[in-house]
């Protein structure tokens, strides 16, 4: 089946820095200092210049300083990253969309019933890049693939779009290594000499499944412009937060876990909770030196005990880096009340797999049992290739 | 109910090579070598009845398949997996 389905992707590259610096990203090197208490100390996101002397996003700091010594360390500030990125889904749900958060800064949604709303595909395109923050991006096309990479391509307050008709010229003369192929399938591509997503989609089909498998399919289509991947849009969360500000800066432990208690115990009371579980929960302080801690906790099983939340959260408090001017805790995520609710797109590899277990039935029933066998590895690491797999037969569903 | 018995995959099967003085082989089963991509020996189980003694090729043959052939020093003759 070959989608249709019109696809708006937003970036704001350099999201967390721009947070950061609060405003344009400047002309001078900058970098994104690490977070207080990560080890080893590894710089954030990097801006243009910095990255022209080499400098880039995961290297130490004292490496960076090396390459470039002018380089100014800008203080990390997770917190307000974080509710930035929400301000900017929020923002973006504003125009109607259902938006799939991909990354701080980058979400993906689909434009299908917003056509109408907005007057056309160029209207909708340009009344969602308005609702950017300065140098974000919008880029539309027919899949996922395709809609990132115009957005990509894109610049600020020029939204790239992409038909159905232009979609394969539009990947045909890309490096095939952006095609987000597995490390291993882009490796053996290499050694093949394919060099572009045209190459690749020059191949016959039943050539690049013999050779690459369910992996090189997959990048075979979207090497043509086809890309059957769905959006996953979120459930807008409603946020269930409470701080406590201290007057003067805290920094002793009692005080702290004192505070973290309170905050949970009245989130726990809010009539907005409904009694639900809570899945997950992100603490988060303002440094007194500076810039804010975040840290996230997802708990195994959702749950509202006030015990078991305290013993998870506690432990937490030990990695602030210093004394802190504001607490806050947010319930991020929580459970359902009364069983389980089925997600509306399932995902790729579930249903591949209930097709195997369809097609394995349907063999039994014509061919009966023993004729259906499976691999099963026993010895991978054996010399001797007759030594490392058994063919059993397949007797599961 | 008809049950199947477990078997080993990659069974090694007899093949017809003919080799070049240094014991390389030329051509598998009629097919000209075109290339010899590597060569490894297998000493295995020598503290048994069944030891095992093999000299490996993987080739790339003149019709561009990949194969992997060893000569089973013991016997003498030559298997390729399948």
């Amino acid at each position: 089946m070959r989608t249709h389905q019109l696809l708006v992707c937003v970036l704001v590259p350099r999201f967390a820095l721009r947070v950061a610096v609060r405003g344009p990203l400047p002309d001078e090197p900058v970098a994104l200092a690490p977070e207080p208490g990560d080890a080893p100390p590894l710089i954030g996101e990097v801006n243009a210049a910095a990255a022209t002397h080499g400098v880039r996003s995961g290297m130490r700091v004292g490496e960076a300083i090396a390459l470039c010594p002018r380089i100014q360390m800008i203080t990390a500030d997770p917190g307000t990253v974080a509710d930035a990125a929400e301000a900017l889904l929020v923002r973006l749900e504003g125009l109607g969309a259902a938006v799939e958060p991909l990354a701080p800064g980058a979400a993906l949604f689909a434009a299908d019933g917003l056509l109408r709303m907005h007057g056309g595909a160029r209207r909708l395109l340009a009344a969602t890049a308005e609702v950017l923050p300065t140098g974000g991006r919008v880029g539309a096309g027919p899949g996922r693939f395709i809609a990132r990479t115009a957005a990509q391509r894109a610049r600020p307050g020029r939204p790239v779009l992409v038909g159905h008709e232009g979609a394969a010229g539009f990947v045909h003369g890309l490096p095939v290594d952006r095609l987000d192929a597995p490390p291993q399938l882009a490796d053996e591509l290499a050694a093949l000499g394919i060099r572009t997503a045209g190459e690749l989609a020059a191949l016959p089909l039943p050539a690049v499944a013999d050779r690459l498998g369910p992996d090189g399919i997959a990048l075979w289509r979207m090497a043509r412009g086809e890309d059957e991947r769905h959006v996953c849009p979120r459930t807008p969360p409603e946020p269930l937060r409470e701080a406590i500000s201290f007057p003067e800066a805290v920094g002793n432990e009692i005080t702290l876990r004192q505070a973290a208690v309170v905050l949970l115990e009245r989130l726990l009371a809010a009539p907005r909770r409904r009694g639900r579980p809570v899945r997950t929960m992100v603490l988060s302080a303002q440094l007194a030196a500076g810039g804010s801690w975040r840290r996230q906790l997802t708990l195994r099983e959702a749950t509202a005990e006030p015990a078991r939340l305290r013993d998870a959260l506690l432990p937490r408090l030990a990695d602030l880096p210093g004394a802190i001017d504001r607490i806050s805790l947010e319930l991020a995520e929580l459970g359902d009340p009364g069983g389980r609710q089925q997600a509306l797109i399932r995902p790729a590899q579930e249903l591949r797999r209930e097709r195997a277990a369809e097609a394995a039935r349907q063999l039994r029933a014509g061919m009966g049992e023993g004729h259906l066998l499976r691999v099963v590895e026993v010895a991978p690491w054996s010399r001797i290739p007759e030594g490392r797999n058994l063919l059993v037969p397949f007797e599961g569903s | 109910m008809k049950r199947t018995a477990a078997r080993r995959l990659s069974m090694p099967r007899a093949v017809p090579v003919t080799t070049d003085a240094a014991g390389v082989p030329t051509a598998v089963a009629g097919r000209a070598v075109l290339h010899l991509r590597d060569e490894w020996r297998v000493d295995e189980g020598w503290w048994t009845r069944e030891p095992l003694r093999r000299r490996y090729f993987e080739l790339v043959l003149r019709d561009g398949r990949n194969t992997v052939v060893f000569l089973d020093r013991r016997r003498g003759r030559w298997y390729a997996h399948r």
